[in-house]
């Protein structure tokens, strides 16, 4: 009786929230030009520190 | 020679690339937003049939004449900066990679998805579905090379230029 009363209560705060029930799709982060501008400067980021340790005397 | 070289050749590269990035900024910030928005109202013919096009014939002989001017810059040091072989050519063979990489993708993916695109090749409905998917990712790809890309071209000559010069 208990349990079916909380397997109750879960699903009514599940049917709440879509996505505990379906997982959101991923993103891709190409189809956002921000997404796309974040991508851009995080890559410059890691190779100016790559190139960096690359050249340092 | 020099004059040839360095004067005009620098002058040429950075023009060019002006056209060719220009033009890669005006799709990804301008055109591809505008373009859902005439395909909902149904004017989206007059960007594929008139604007595109254009676009496209200058976006694609600008990035050739960009990635010859700066070969011809590089000259006989060609080597150094796309082998890495020496400390002061890492900053700009980083740059002349990645321009080279958006340069392939330019001819050997945007153009001939965007062919389809425009009906200059038949293809089916589908084709043309996947083939609009692809030179889109392939353009936003060029997008985000574009940022490291310009920062090594600019910053080889400024930012790395002290601890290997100095």
């Amino acid at each position: 009786m208990l349990r079916r009363r909380i397997r109750g209560g879960c699903a009514r705060i599940r049917s709440q929230f879509p996505r505990m029930t379906a997982p959101a799709p991923v993103k891709n982060p190409f189809d956002s030009l921000l997404g796309t501008v974040i991508l851009g400067l995080a890559l410059t980021a890691i190779l100016y520190y790559l190139v960096r340790s690359l050249v340092a005397p | 020679m020099d004059v040839l070289q360095y004067g005009i050749g620098r002058w040429l590269h950075v023009m060019a690339g002006i056209l060719w990035l220009g033009l890669l900024y005006y799709f990804n910030f301008v055109q591809a937003d505008a373009m859902k928005a005439a395909q909902a109202d149904g004017t989206a013919a007059g960007i594929t049939k008139h604007v595109a096009p254009r676009a496209l014939f200058y976006f694609r002989w600008a990035a050739v004449v960009t990635l010859l001017a700066g070969l011809m810059m590089l000259g006989p040091k060609i080597d150094d900066a796309y082998l890495f072989k020496d400390k002061a050519y890492i900053p700009i063979g980083v740059g002349a990679w990645l321009g080279t990489i958006m340069f392939f993708n330019v001819w050997a993916i945007i153009w001939p998805n965007q062919k389809k695109i425009l009906g200059l090749v038949a293809c089916t409905d589908d084709e043309k579905a996947r083939a609009r998917r692809v030179a889109f990712l392939a353009s936003r790809v060029n997008m985000m090379l574009s940022m490291p890309m310009l920062f090594f071209m600019t910053g080889s000559g400024g930012l790395f230029r002290t601890p290997l010069f100095h």
